[in-house]
């Protein structure tokens, strides 16, 4: 712990540790001392001269942001001396504000006002000057009206911190003025839309579009609650006004919320939701009720199950959704209809390999943003971080701001890799033998922990299969060279605090236990690899057991015994459960009832015309989701599903921390566990919950909370290096990957209902290629291209994306038709598809959409 | 420094070449408390500075010095506020008497033919665009011409007259 110092601030002795500034000091004292420019969480600049204070013994006055406290400091915030200052700086200040308070959002809310009101300055002695710039309502987010900016600095200062860096004072003098590259509007700026300016901004400059003139500050209702897109599961505070949302913005004002997180929870009022419960009848969907959809579901697949068995039906859910319905899901499927065929999402996004990284590697694969801030050396693999996972791309920003040090594995360029010190560009779908590499270098400059390998059991085999692999195969197969592999591991092995992120989706099985390896080798055990995850409760869903083949608690099926038995008084069944793919593999001949919960696998699974036709083969279908999926228009019966904006109950994110959800709206549809529980009730097994909170109790009695459990040996995890994608050859000469862009959200479901859509091309509907490549085809953007698999073919029109290689194209994950090219390929013990690489062909043409 | 010229319009031209070239625009009170003082200090030249705008200059220099967050911001602010109690005359004969006696200030000039020196010629008046010069001009033996003189609410201070009197009748003062 740093040293204490003694300063008396307006006469209150406090103790606070060296280097604090006064300004903080003063806060720990309960004093709040007046300020513009300054921001908690940005490097102070000391520009607004509002936070002057006199200092006993000082020359002058002193501002407060920027003067760190001595031992036996005497500080005076509040004299007359100051208070003159203050209001002489605030009166200028005003005097070049020509807003009217009378019409600004900000009102209520505003430090300027605040503060002029603080200092009884009822209008500035000074002539008002109007800058008279012209405000910026090009885009549907960010109002900027930089008539009323003050030129705190503090958006550029977040911009640079943890945005993309793109605003900045341009001009000088009384001219300046904040404003992008050639003033352009943000939309062509590059801006990401964090929309973290807008939460620093103390004035109405920048003001949410949709709030405007819809709600005062005084009259908002704030609910947090947590995230519905990634798996970084940030917390959202919701302000509402008459059950409308007016703005979506983190808990303390710098947070960081990405642009999905603060625009794009708009699906949620959209009106493509399903509000009434629907039933086919004569091929159409027709609006019904709760009650006699619920009737219908239940009497066909208590049919099915007479007829057929229980087997016969299966379950599939959506990795969105709370841990509460995630039980709900899966007790309804196992005990209530007596199956474990249930699988989720989650398979098809990193699942349950990372439960193998998890019991290799325990404490070390919990890693908090915190961490990732204070590490020195970050190891990014296939990670897109500020398209995928974007709070813990600025966390990486932070980091990188710190002085850390950055090492990217990933075949094409991405925002972190242009800052980072060490980008290596390997052949696509060769990540396994760079991480190999690396493990070889890594032993070969002796940077490895002796004193840990020793303890490790089967080190001796896994130095032994090292030896077998050959850096000349290496070479040739990564097609980069292994002085980059030695650069990469003298960065990793002379770090201190060292973190290995990657994408949870985007590895394969292989590499995951290459990446522990490295963390084990170098003994670093302690949050060390941090898998990032793309669902919003990707772990809650794996933990509540809604994965054929773990019960709740991740625990495998056959080794539960009769502890689920006790307390869902049922006899559940013996099979392990059909996995999604196998699922789809049996449907019309042995699977012929589905149940699907805010998933859509007709258009997400891979081969989607496969699944498809597999689809239509069943009997009954039945589907619960926000909007009306490729998957509902199959189905018999659709039931409306409630999105996380409106519902109650937990999710886990991927810093392992279990958040709460709270309801800001009025949902418009059934909480989803209640129409689990109606349907279950239905079916003769009882489900009496009043609340969520009940079952959030049974839960708790089930499954405890995991505790910290210390691991004494670790096991390396012997891996042979391979390629697990298709490789592009004659026919089909591109290799293509899916991936996640900054405006789009897997499936696309919800950001395709967003206005967020309008930032992506198409909606998202697009194939990126390099601009050689395109050349070669001769396309230009927005062409309509034909581009084909194995599988079948789509046509999209054509980006430009210099961040790819050449021969590599890239498809947004939000793509309609992303499903229709992936190859279903089932890895045997994973059972999800290994579809990271899709070997395509290109043609000019097709009927363009 | 009046030794050269008008301390009024030495300050201002002084705080003019400030903002466009020494100041940052980083802290508020300098970039914004310099601009009022530009504005005052024109306003002063001009002829239509008020009795309470020396105290306002006083006020927002000692303001700078005292909140402004370098030595250059305070620097200038000391400038000002060491001319205005060095040469309080001269910014208070351009408020309130409308002059300087410097003849700095185009803009509160006045321009006067001395009817000692005036030969009654009439080239002022030729060449006056405003019509400001009124007088006839002088015919021998008659006695009751009037004599030349400069309407100053009309006179643009243009100078034009000025270059054509061949005996120096037309004084500025």
């Amino acid at each position: 712990m740093s040293d204490q110092v003694t300063v008396t601030i307006n006469g209150k002795e406090i103790k606070v540790p060296e280097g604090t500034l006064i300004i903080q000091a003063a806060k720990m004292a309960g004093i709040d001392i007046p300020h513009l420019c300054y921001c908690e969480c940005l490097p102070s600049t000391g520009s607004c001269r509002v936070c002057l204070v006199e200092v006993e013994g000082g020359k002058g006055l002193v501002a407060s942001c920027a003067q760190k406290v001595k031992n036996g400091m005497v500080v005076d915030t509040d004299t007359e001396k100051v208070r003159e200052a203050r209001r002489f700086v605030l009166e200028l200040i005003l005097s070049n504000h020509p807003g009217d308070c009378m019409s600004c959002d900000k009102n209520g809310a505003c430090d300027l006002q605040k503060y002029a009101y603080e200092l009884g300055i009822e209008k500035t002695s000074f002539s008002m000057k109007d800058p008279g710039y012209d405000v910026d309502r090009s885009n549907p987010f960010i109002e900027r009206n930089y008539n009323l900016c003050i030129l705190c600095g503090r958006c550029v200062r977040i911009c640079k911190q943890q945005g993309a860096d793109i605003i900045d004072f341009v001009k000088r003098g009384m001219v300046t003025k904040v404003a992008t590259p050639m003033d352009r509007p943000l939309q062509e700026s590059g801006c990401d839309f964090c929309g973290s300016c807008l939460a620093v901004c103390p004035v109405g400059a920048l003001v949410e579009v949709d709030r405007r003139f819809c709600g005062r500050e005084w009259e908002m209702k704030e609910t947090k609650t947590v995230c519905s897109y990634c798996g970084c599961g940030c917390e959202l505070v919701f302000s509402t006004v008459d059950g409308q949302i007016m703005r979506a913005t983190g808990e303390v004002s710098c947070d960081y919320i990405c642009s999905k997180g603060r625009f794009g929870w708009d699906f949620v009022e959209s009106s493509e939701r399903i509000t009434k419960p629907l039933i086919k009848k004569d091929g159409v969907l027709t609006e019904s009720t709760y009650e006699e959809a619920i009737k219908v579901v239940a009497e066909r697949l208590i049919d099915i199950k007479k007829k057929h068995g229980a087997n016969s039906i299966g379950g599939f859910m959506g990795a969105g959704n709370t841990n509460e319905v995630a039980y709900l899901f899966q007790k309804f499927l196992r005990a209530g209809i007596g199956t474990n065929n249930i699988d989720s999402s989650a398979r098809f996004l990193g699942f349950p390999a990372l439960i193998d990284l998890y019991e290799a590697l325990r404490d070390g694969a919990v890693v908090s943003m915190k961490d990732v801030e204070e590490a020195d050396v970050l190891l990014l693999v296939n990670a897109d971080l500020t398209a995928s996972y974007p709070r813990v791309g600025a966390s990486v920003k932070k980091a990188i701001l710190n002085g850390a040090k950055v090492v990217v594995i990933d075949s094409k360029k991405t925002e972190i890799s242009e800052l980072a010190d060490l980008h290596i560009e390997p052949q696509v779908d060769s990540e396994e033998f760079v991480l190999s590499g690396i493990l070889k270098e890594l032993l070969e400059e002796n940077l490895h922990d002796e004193k840990f390998t020793k303890k490790c059991k089967n080190f001796d085999e896994f130095k032994k299969s090292l030896d077998g692999l050959k850096v000349e195969t290496i070479e040739k197969e990564t097609k980069t060279s292994k002085d980059f592999l030695k650069e990469a591991a003298k960065l990793y092995g002379e770090g201190k605090k060292t973190i290995i992120l990657f994408g949870a989706e985007t590895v394969s099985s292989q590499s995951m236990g290459l990446i522990a390896d490295i963390a084990l080798l170098t003994g670093r055990t302690k949050a060390s690899v941090l898998p990032c995850l793309l669902s919003s409760n990707l772990r809650g869903t794996i933990y509540m057991g809604a994965l054929a083949g773990f019960y709740p608690g991740a625990r495998r099926a056959n080794e539960i015994g009769n502890d689920f038995k006790k307390i869902w008084e049922r006899d559940l069944p013996d099979e392990m459960g059909l996995s999604a793919m196998e699922m789809v593999e049996n449907m019309g001949s042995s699977v012929l009832g589905m149940y699907i919960v805010g998933a859509d696998p007709v258009a997400q699974f891979p081969n989607s015309s496969k699944v498809a036709k597999a689809f239509s083969s069943l009997d009954f279908l039945v589907v619960q989701d926000v909007f009306l999926t490729e998957t509902a228009k199959m189905a018999d019966v659709v039931l409306p599903g409630a999105t996380l904006a409106e519902s109650n109950g937990t999710v886990v994110n991927l810093e392992y921390q279990t958040k709460e959800v709270k309801a800001a709206l009025e949902p418009l549809a059934k909480p989803d566990w209640e129409t689990i529980a109606d349907l279950s009730e239905r079916m003769d097994y009882t489900m009496e919950y009043s609340s969520e909170k009940e079952i959030a109790k049974e839960i708790k009695s089930l499954v405890p909370i995991p505790k910290k459990i210390e691991k004494n040996t670790y096991d390396f995890i012997v891996v042979k290096p391979k390629k697990s994608g298709e490789e592009p050859d004659g026919k089909y000469p591109y290799a293509l990957i899916v991936g996640e862009t900054s405006f789009g959200f897997y499936d696309g479901q919800r950001t395709r209902n967003s206005k967020l859509s309008i930032l992506e091309l198409n909606k998202g509907n697009y194939a990126g290629f390099n601009p050689e490549d395109a050349e070669s085809l001769s396309l230009k953007e927005g062409d309509a291209v034909l581009i084909s698999s194995r599988r079948g073919k789509i046509t999209t029109s054509v980006k430009m994306l210099g961040s790819l290689p050449k021969g590599l194209l890239f498809m947004p994950s939000c793509h309609e038709e992303r499903g229709v090219l992936a190859s279903d390929n089932v890895d045997s013990k994973l059972k999800s598809p290994q579809h990271r690489l899709i070997a395509v062909s290109v043609s000019k043409g097709g009927a363009s959409k | 420094m009046s030794a050269n010229g008008c301390s009024v319009m030495i300050t201002l031209e002084f705080l003019k070449g400030f903002t466009k070239d020494k100041m940052c625009g980083k802290c508020l009170p300098c970039m914004l408390g310099t601009e009022r003082m530009v504005d005052v200090l024109e306003r002063i030249t001009k002829g239509e500075g008020e009795e309470e705008d020396v105290v306002l200059l006083e006020e927002i220099s000692s303001h700078i010095i005292d909140t402004a967050r370098c030595k250059l911001g305070k620097d200038a602010a000391v400038f000002i506020k060491d001319s205005l109690s060095s040469y309080k005359g001269e910014y208070e004969e351009h408020i309130k008497e409308k002059h300087c006696a410097q003849k700095s200030c185009e803009d509160i000039l006045n321009y006067w033919i001395n009817p000692e020196k005036c030969t009654s010629c009439g080239a002022c008046k030729v060449v006056c665009s405003e019509d400001a010069i009124v007088g006839d001009k002088m015919i021998p033996y008659l006695s009751d011409n009037k004599p030349y003189y400069i309407k100053s609410k009309k006179c643009t201070n243009c100078g034009k007259c000025l270059a054509v009197c061949e005996v120096d009748a037309i004084e500025i003062v």
